[in-house]
């Protein structure tokens, strides 16, 4: 299963470990079936799952959310990775925690907050290799966009996406090079800027992922959908005309023949053949 | 309509379907568009959606004044009596536009369905007149309509109503305030319900101009196009209901004002 001749000899490519891939909003409530947390515990093997707060939005509260949920969940030890600056990122007692987790958990917050401070650094660099070889990375919004190589950060939510309008991306972890990833999808209404990404390079294939709702990549090969909600595919491999490169700035994009797929818990997504498939 | 009368409706008329919050100053391509097709012949603007019947006649009638409309009748109905009186057709009659404002497009299908008005709308499109809605009033123009509360995610047989329309189009589900509201899934879902309707999602201040089986795109918004022909696989028909939903091969169309669409041939064509 593991790619090993590949790791060393080019940059790394969709590693050997899943990717667990939330699109925010998972269950966490006492009383909630907590299905999705539950598969990234049971992912963590007992530990331990080294819980990332890099996203900024109150480290310590989500790191005793999630600590207390994982605990019940079964998961024996967890560790908090969060840094001051990217300086700290080098130091040996990160390095150490993250050669031994099992798993490492991305929260939400703000993703270009965990791409300026972790990416690029050295702790990220040996988690990559690590993935390479088979360390499950899991993320929930924020958490989940960074997993990209080229990530959505903003755009229009409530509009249809203009020629050279506010869609902002930028350079993201590149732990799945096929998939540009946008979370809290249904919920807010984000197919436009999605479709907006994916028309400017078809080669990525959109996925868009209700709240509550994740994917489980497997070495860049295939997905399968779990949890309450829908994945939206934005195929655009078929594309027959955009506007985006010769349209006036401002113009409304306009794309024919895009495929979309609907896809449900159990669904499957083929990457290599790009079709949805049901068990 | 009965079947046999249905085969041979081939209207002459124009139907535009507008996704609401359309400019209604005099720069407003849409209202304009509708003012010039006008002819200087009355535009009837009827109310049967709204909740406030008055002020909306009136921020139409100011507009379609100021582009240069003299008559400008208010046709309100507010009960199915309303709808089978003489003023109604006898409006219509002297009309080239019909024009359905917002509101509810359950109420306008419930009041105006199977009237005389009804079947007068349906003359006017048939005798080469144009017949257009914004918002509800679009919606109403399909042969189907959406009209669920929950948009902003599709559960199997939960969250999506659908209801017959007034049918100036046959094989159409439209939807409005489309991007501005994110009902990406109840489109899907009505489409997927029944592939062989063709979905239309319409953003505010953007309108689709449809002439026999083409229509083109206008305004500053986009329309999304879903078509479910080549649907491989759905659940909706199986999952229990609260599940999420399932729908593989959808094709999808973003149209802008430059493009058209040919609906016979389920294809879209750049104008320029």
């Amino acid at each position: 299963m593991a790619q090993k001749s590949s790791s060393r000899s080019r940059p790394a490519r969709s590693g050997s470990g899943e990717l667990i891939i939330i699109g925010g909003h998972e269950q966490k409530a006492p009383e909630q079936a907590k299905e999705i947390l539950k598969i990234v515990g049971d992912h963590a093997n007992g530990g331990p799952l080294l819980i990332a707060t890099l996203a900024g939005s109150e480290a310590m509260e989500q790191w005793a959310n999630y600590r207390g949920i994982f605990q019940k969940l079964g998961v024996k030890k967890l560790e908090h990775l969060d840094l001051e600056g990217r300086q700290e990122s080098d130091s040996d007692d990160r390095v150490k925690q993250l050669r031994h987790a099992s798993l490492v958990f991305f929260t939400g917050g703000d993703q270009l907050r965990i791409t300026s401070l972790f990416g690029g650094s050295r702790l990220c660099e040996i988690m990559r290799e690590r993935h390479e070889h088979g360390l499950v990375i899991a993320g929930t919004s924020a958490g989940a966009s960074v997993m990209s190589e080229t990530m959505l950060v903003s755009g229009p939510s409530d509009d249809s996406h203009r020629v050279g309008d506010t869609l902002r991306m930028a350079p993201g972890l590149g732990l799945t090079q096929a998939l540009i990833i946008d979370q809290h999808f249904a919920q807010r209404g984000r197919l436009s800027r999605l479709l907006g990404a994916v028309a400017q390079n078809p080669r990525l294939l959109g996925v868009g992922i209700d709240e509550d709702t994740a994917i489980v990549a497997r070495a860049g090969r295939e997905f399968e959908v779990v949890g309450n909600g829908a994945v939206y595919v934005v195929n655009g491999q078929s594309i027959a005309y955009t506007n985006l490169s010769d349209s006036k700035i401002a113009d409304t994009i306009s794309v024919h023949n895009v495929r979309l797929d609907v896809l449900s818990r159990g669904d499957k997504f083929d990457l290599n053949k790009r079709v949805a498939t049901h068990p | 309509m009965k079947a046999a009368e249905q085969r041979r409706y081939s209207p002459r008329g124009t139907v535009i379907l507008i996704g609401g919050a359309e400019d209604k100053g005099r720069d407003g391509a849409i209202l304009s568009e509708i003012a010039r097709l006008s002819a200087k012949d009355p535009i009837v603007i009827c109310t049967a959606g709204s909740s406030f019947p008055e002020e909306t006649a009136e921020r139409y009638r100011s507009a379609f004044r100021a582009l240069g409309v003299k008559s400008v009748p208010h046709l309100r109905v507010r009960t199915r009596q309303d709808a089978e009186g003489a003023r109604a057709v006898e409006l219509i009659a002297a009309a080239k536009v019909f024009f359905f404002t917002g509101g509810d497009q359950l109420r306008i299908a419930s009041i105006v369905g199977g009237t005389p008005l009804h079947r007068a709308i349906e003359e006017l499109h048939r005798s080469g007149g144009v017949i257009a809605g914004t918002s509800a009033g679009a919606s109403a123009l399909g042969e189907t309509m959406p009209y669920s509360v929950v948009e902003e995610e599709h559960r199997v047989a939960a969250a999506l109503s659908l209801a017959p329309g007034l049918r100036l189009l046959n094989d159409v589900v439209i939807d409005q305030h489309f991007a501005q509201r994110g009902r990406l899934g109840r489109l899907v879902a009505a489409v997927t319900e029944n592939p062989r309707l063709l979905g239309i999602g319409i953003d505010e201040n953007t309108a689709v101009v449809w002439k026999k089986a083409s229509f083109t795109v206008m305004g500053t918004g986009a329309v999304y196009v879903v078509d479910g022909h080549e649907l491989t696989r759905s659940n909706l028909g199986t999952a229990p209901a609260g599940a999420a939903m399932s729908a593989f091969d959808i094709r999808l169309h973003v149209l802008n004002a430059n493009d058209s669409f040919d609906v016979a041939a389920g294809r879209p064509q750049q104008r320029c």
